[in-house]
């Protein structure tokens, strides 16, 4: 015996209602759940829908989908950065090379002309540009993002194209590492190596900025369509 | 198999020499496999399946098909041509292993 239409919609609410957000997720979970429903019914053909949903669903533990939906968040994160830097290894190919060490001679050229006390704040007004930058476009993706909710299909890897796979409190981190230089930067920034590490530093945090606020959401169809053999057929 | 802890770290294994072998497959029917494989001395639970099937896809070990079965979509898995190399590294992996295992719970003891 086979599931009908109906009773696939209900599979949909009730994962839905077990907190699975995503369509990614929900697919495969209400296929699995049917497949196993199908089979209970050709062991007890007279088993209800609800008695052979709930003894699959006991089969996912007393966690329920919640571990699934967590390792599903990471996985999808991962393949987030794996992009990121997909975009950002271009940068080291011709042509767009010949703008990486432009970038990166004119930042060092503005480094090196700068009076000491100056250099370090150069280097944090780059970083602090694109995290405020960031900031902005991830509040203003989050409002869009939130009209599509309950209306549209949520996928979990198009919410981290527009949080940014909440990297937020990774681009911060660079802050960190700044804050000691500025206290020691008469001591070490006449080093022409350690300015011309930082020039590329800079013109590295702004282009992974860039590519995250600019180049993947404008990429987003085709991202989510390799994702997602699914997403044009749905 | 009472005790999982035994097969855990060499679940991905299990599923990615299954797709070598099956071409591709999806969850459930991963499950089913490995049960009648071991005439269900082991039991793949879903919540351990799916995280490990999502993490080789993010590893870009396996990718994906999605099909219409019935009145559903049915998501497939099949092994990249990444994967199929890994495939072979981690059966040797495991083979050896499984070696290991059983010289340290049946030693053969020799004299030399």
């Amino acid at each position: 015996m086979k599931l009908s239409e109906n009773q696939i919609e209900e599979l949909f609410v009730f994962v839905r209602k077990h907190y699975v957000e995503h369509y990614d997720l929900h697919m495969e979970l209400v296929d699995h759940l049917a497949d196993g429903i199908e089979v209970q019914w050709l062991e007890n053909p007279k088993m209800s829908f609800k008695e052979a949903r709930q003894k699959e669903f006991k089969k996912f533990g007393v966690c329920g989908f919640s571990d699934i939906i967590e390792k599903r968040r990471r996985a999808m994160e991962k393949r987030y950065y794996k992009n990121i830097f997909k975009f950002y290894k271009e940068y080291f190919k011709i042509p767009k090379i010949v703008l990486l060490v432009t970038l990166t001679l004119l930042t060092f050229l503005c480094i090196r002309l700068l009076p000491d006390d100056y250099k370090t704040y150069f280097v944090l007004a780059g970083v602090l540009v694109s995290v405020v930058v960031m900031t902005f476009r991830s509040i203003k993706n989050y409002r869009f993002y939130r009209k599509k909710i309950g209306i549209e299909k949520r996928w979990m890897f198009e919410e981290n194209i527009y949080n940014f796979g909440n990297v937020i409190s990774i681009v911060m981190l660079p802050i960190h590492i700044i804050n000691p230089l500025m206290n020691a930067q008469s001591l070490a920034l006449n080093n022409i190596y350690l300015e011309l590490g930082l020039a590329f530093f800079t013109v590295s945090i702004v282009l992974l900025s860039y590519i995250m606020i600019y180049v993947i959401p404008s990429k987003a169809q085709e991202l989510l369509s390799e994702t997602y053999p699914e997403y044009k057929l749905v | 198999m009472a005790n999982s802890k035994l097969y855990k770290g060499s679940l991905n294994t299990i599923i990615l020499k299954l797709l070598d072998e099956q071409g591709k497959m999806y969850g459930y029917e991963i499950t089913q496999k490995v049960k009648a494989l071991t005439k269900g001395e082991l039991k793949i639970t879903e919540g351990a399946l799916y995280p490990a099937l999502h993490k080789l896809e993010a590893e870009g070990l396996l990718e994906v098909e999605v099909a219409k079965v019935d009145n559903r979509l049915r998501k497939y898995y099949k092994l990249t041509e990444q994967g199929e190399k890994e495939t072979v590294n981690r059966l040797a992996e495991l083979e050896d292993f499984i070696r290991s295992m059983q010289q340290l719970v049946n030693p053969k003891w020799s004299i030399s």
